[in-house]
């Protein structure tokens, strides 16, 4: 993607954003006299987005293409934000959040490491690490701190 | 003082033992990313109902002093500010630990903060009257101006397009108006999700914006890379020329930050954003600002503990705590049946000179206790990232959850998290927006109810004598980046070299 | 909020005929207390205290771990709390706002009958007040000074619009028959600092004249005064016979559908505890008069705060129904 294209996406994307949160506040009543209401300040905001993203957005269009927009490690920061999603969304249907924080623990520390090689024992080296790692916030989080995960 | 001899060595020493405790702590869990002063607050209070009230109020003021120092390690060892008040730090922090001395930028940190903490508690013991009753004349018509100042200052952050700095300073603006409007009760922008009630939870934010975006930003390197230092730049210290640097920049940090602590709900946050600003377009070498000057480090982080003293003092002279820290320590006085006021100080003289003296000490231990405890952050740097990036977000989910237990917490720190790390790819500004977030609430809610108190009418902007002098402040820093940028267009490669005042 | 009403409902059933048969060994390991605000706020460090007093008193002397959970104005941790196993193991210390007040909006998962009253702890006096060195000495002062400058005298309450001390000074207004205008201001600090400041003429919140502070009452709107002798002569809106009385308290509650002998079992402890003398002297000193109420009488309190608040919404327009 260049990076004209990959700008031009970003201002739609946030002029629509900017558009919803003027629908958003547009209805709100203001009961308690004041000339400005609990939309005001919101919408005075967005109005200002949207200007400065279409003058963004046409100073692009009629700009170079420019470099190639790549995400170095993208594989890396998509399976990482995918085992967040996994642990946040188990942990609060299923519950159980250390044996599901040793696994994505675990798993990132194989995942990254997997850049050189990935030995059995590097394996086992990681699981006893993260095994340590969560028995520690295990420990002092829920016995001297008492949060309940 | 004739109270100095009446004391003996035993109080001294559990006072003393106190503070070291307060350190620590204070200075881990501000340095640990979503852990902070709350958190450590929430550890140590059950210990203070059997303390001697003074060593209660000692050791939570040395967790106050020290966590907002401890913020400042992890955002410049890491990267990751560990409280939101060391984010101006990042940029400069990160770069001088990563391109020449780690052991350096935690240096201008320490030396800084320790003089910032000073300078507060000086304040505190000598004017600690006629401040805080300056300060109460001070309304919302202030403080609207002082938000909009503090807004200029987001120019002297580095950035490349300004159109998509504005826009981050819109969009942050809009996220700080998130939750109940207090004017009229209603929720704004949280689609009936009650945690959104009170606004984006500032931890959340915190994490996601520097947090998890830095370790996305991690992973698109060599993950198995080290930096490598030799000993001697790891060593946290400073030459007395290196000092010197610094100390303009520091004075600047430590004068607003005391201003704006002891101004009652202005809020430490703007302090360190105000200072890095000011302490740049005071420099002889505004040109490395952002590439890891020293005066960078030294302002906003002298200004946070500034903060701390300048917050004391219209809490202990008049019973209003100025910032949210203060409100948490005041639970060590209720603790012991001393209500902050007037009252005290002619009642309690003893406490509160104990309080004086031990705030000195506090701020000096913070020191010592900032070199031994850096030394192991700055190790953070030549941990290699695939070590170093599980660590960071394991340590991130755990801190998130343990401010108010919600795993919703986690999901805004996530999505705030990957926006932050396309917003950071397409070079829009981390920095503004979170500027505008935190000054948002301070520059709606005085506009606002500045003019439901005037009954609309404008004027009240100007008419009052101090807004009136803060306009003219103003309208002269305008002037000043108006003709900066002037200067810059005619002479581009001269740089800001030729800025002096 | 239907469906979780239900499912409240079948987990209440669920526990009730669980529990039954081991009763009689409660409590058999620690009680966990869920306070709805910030470490090292008032109602954290007296709840913490009370912690302590109840943990001694109950059978078994069976721990009592303060968890604090902040945020929302106290509706989060009210939400957990209603949330929790009815057992007896989870127990939430309030204030009024997020168990009578905040659920009229509509904005909470809860209602005040998604849980069990055990005990009220205590009052929290509020008084109307001007700065100390103002000319009004008297409720007829301000009476005076309002007619004849109708919606010209501004107040601050300690929440914004619609909070528990806003809505009882529109009480206040409207049975003294004057215009006063409400300015919101975020907590008690900077509306503390803006009276002192002369940004604002009058507040609704604690008074601080017995720390030597500015802030003095001209009429107490709640049943109660604070102990300090320092109020003695200041009226309270029930001697005056003013129908401007808010019930601003803190109490322990448990989730709905608890087993009454354990909630019984945690008030009588609650009672105990409130005896102890060095406990009544922090209250003291922070101005809380205790107030204790055993289930059914808190409950009876609850039922009429909430009606009473709910009236005043609706007459100020605040929610439609």
């Amino acid at each position: 993607m260049s990076s004209r294209l990959a700008n031009l996406m970003m201002y739609v994307l946030l002029i629509a954003i900017a558009a919803g949160v003027i629908w958003q506040v547009h209805g709100l009543p203001n009961p308690f006299g004041g000339s400005i209401g609990s939309g005001g300040f919101p919408t005075l905001m967005a109005i200002a987005a949207i200007g400065l993203c279409t003058i963004g957005a046409i100073r692009t269009a009629l700009g170079p293409e420019g470099p190639r927009i790549d995400i170095p490690g993208l594989g890396k920061v998509v399976a990482t934000i995918l085992a967040m999603v996994a642990l946040f969304g188990l942990w609060q249907l299923v519950g159980y959040f250390f044996p599901l924080a040793f696994v994505f623990l675990t798993g990132l520390l194989c995942l990254y490491a997997a850049d050189g090689t990935l030995t059995p024992r590097l394996v086992l080296l990681n699981s006893i690490g993260s095994a340590v790692v969560i028995l520690c916030i295990y420990l002092f989080f829920t016995h001297v701190l008492y949060v309940r995960f | 003082m004739d109270f100095l001899a009446s004391i003996d060595l035993m109080t001294w020493l559990s006072a003393a033992g106190s503070i070291f405790v307060g350190l620590f702590v204070g200075m881990l869990f501000g340095a640990l990313p979503g852990l902070g002063l709350t958190i450590a607050i929430t550890l140590l209070l059950p210990l203070t109902y059997t303390m001697e009230p003074l060593n209660a109020i000692l050791m939570l003021l040395a967790v106050y002093q020290a966590a907002e120092y401890g913020g400042s390690i992890s955002a410049i060892a890491l990267g990751i500010p560990g409280t939101v008040m060391a984010a101006p730090i990042v940029q400069d922090g990160r770069a001088m630990a990563q391109e020449s001395s780690p052991g350096k930028a935690l240096g201008f940190s320490l030396y800084a903060s320790t003089l910032g903490g000073l300078f507060g508690g000086a304040v505190l013991i000598l004017f600690a009257q006629p401040l805080a009753r300056f300060a109460l004349r001070l309304g919302d018509a202030e403080f609207f101006l002082l938000g909009l100042m503090g807004l200029v200052a987001v120019t002297a952050f580095a950035a490349r397009d300004p159109i998509k700095v504005a826009i981050s300073i819109c969009f942050g603006m809009i996220a700080g108006t998130i939750g109940l409007d207090m004017f009229t009760g209603l929720p704004r922008l949280s689609f009936d999700i009650p945690q959104l009630y009170e606004g984006l939870n500032l931890i959340s934010l915190v994490v996601g914006l520097f947090a998890f975006s830095e370790a996305f930003y991690m992973m698109g390197g060599d993950m198995r890379h080290r930096y490598e230092f030799d000993t001697s730049r790891m060593k946290i210290t400073l030459t007395v020329r290196e000092m010197l640097s610094g100390f303009k920049a520091s004075t600047i940090g430590a004068v607003i930050g005391t201003v704006l602590g002891i101004l009652p709900g202005v809020g430490s946050t703007v302090a360190g954003w105000l200072a890095y600003s000011t302490a740049k377009s005071f420099s002889k070498t505004p040109a490395k600002f952002g590439n890891g000057s020293g005066e960078g480090i030294a302002a906003p982080d002298s200004a946070n503990n500034a903060v701390v003293g300048g917050a004391l003092l219209p809490f202990l002279t008049l019973g209003i705590p100025g910032t949210a820290g203060i409100a948490i320590i005041a639970g060590a006085f209720i603790i012991h049946g001393i209500t902050p006021g007037p009252q005290m100080i002619r009642d309690n003289p003893e406490l509160i000179n104990g309080i004086f003296i031990g705030f000195m000490v506090t701020t000096v231990g913070m020191f010592v206790m900032g070199k031994l405890l850096s030394q192991g952050f700055a190790r953070a740097l030549v941990t290699p990232n695939f070590i170093l990036v599980p660590g960071v977000l394991i340590l991130s989910i755990v801190g998130v959850y343990t401010t108010r237990s919600q795993v919703f917490d986690l999901w805004l720190a996530l999505g705030i998290g990957i926006a932050a790390y396309l917003m950071r790819r397409l070079d829009y500004s981390v920095a503004g927006f979170v500027l505008a977030f935190v000054l948002s609430p301070i520059i709606e809610i005085s506009f606002r109810r500045a003019l439901l108190i005037s009954g609309d009418d404008y004027t009240v902007f100007v008419t009052r004598p101090i807004s009136a002098v803060l306009v003219a402040v103003m309208v002269v820093m305008l002037g000043f980046t108006v003709r900066k940028l002037l200067r810059k267009r005619g002479a581009p490669a001269a740089g800001g070299a030729a800025n002096g005042t | 909020m239907n469906k979780f009403k239900a499912f409240a409902a079948g987990l209440g059933a669920l526990a009730l005929s669980s529990t039954a048969a081991l009763a009689d060994g409660y409590p058999d390991h620690p009680i966990q207390m869920i306070i709805p605000y910030a470490a090292g706020g008032a109602t954290d460090v007296l709840g913490r205290a009370l912690a302590q007093r109840i943990a001694a008193a109950l059978p078994n002397n069976t721990e009592i771990v303060v968890i604090n959970t902040p945020g929302g104005a106290g509706t989060i941790g009210l939400t957990q709390a209603a949330n929790a196993d009815p057992d007896g193991y989870t127990i939430v210390m309030t204030t009024s706002s997020p168990i009578a007040l905040q659920p009229l909006y509509g904005l909470t998962p809860y209602t005040v009958d998604s849980f069990a009253a055990v005990a009220k702890i205590n009052e929290i006096p509020a008084s109307f007040n001007v700065r100390n060195d103002s000319d009004m000495r008297t409720l007829d002062d301000l009476v005076a000074w309002a007619t004849a400058h109708p919606g010209e005298f501004t107040y601050a309450s300690t929440g914004g619009n619609g909070s528990g001390t806003h809505i009882v000074s529109e009480q206040l207004a409207a049975a003294l028959g004057i215009q006063l205008r409400h300015i919101p201001f975020e907590g008690t600090a900077p509306l503390t600092a803006a009276l002192m400041g002369g940004q604002i003429m009058g507040t609704m919140q604690m008074p601080d004249l017995h720390s030597g502070g500015e802030v003095r009452p001209l009429i107490f709107l709640t049943s109660m005064r604070p102990s300090d002798p320092i109020y003695a002569d200041i009226p309270t809106s029930t001697e005056l016979g003013i129908p401007a009385v808010a019930d601003f308290f803190s109490g322990i509650l448990a989730p709905a559908g608890t087993p009454e002998d354990r909630v019984q079992i945690l008030s009588d402890a609650v009672a105990t505890a409130l005896q102890d003398p060095e406990l009544r002297a922090l209250f003291d000193n922070a101005n809380f008069p205790i107030s204790y109420a055993n289930p059914a009488d808190f409950g009876a309190i609850l039922a009429r705060a909430t009606a009473s608040n709910h009236d005043e919404l609706l007459r100020m327009g605040l929610i439609s129904q």
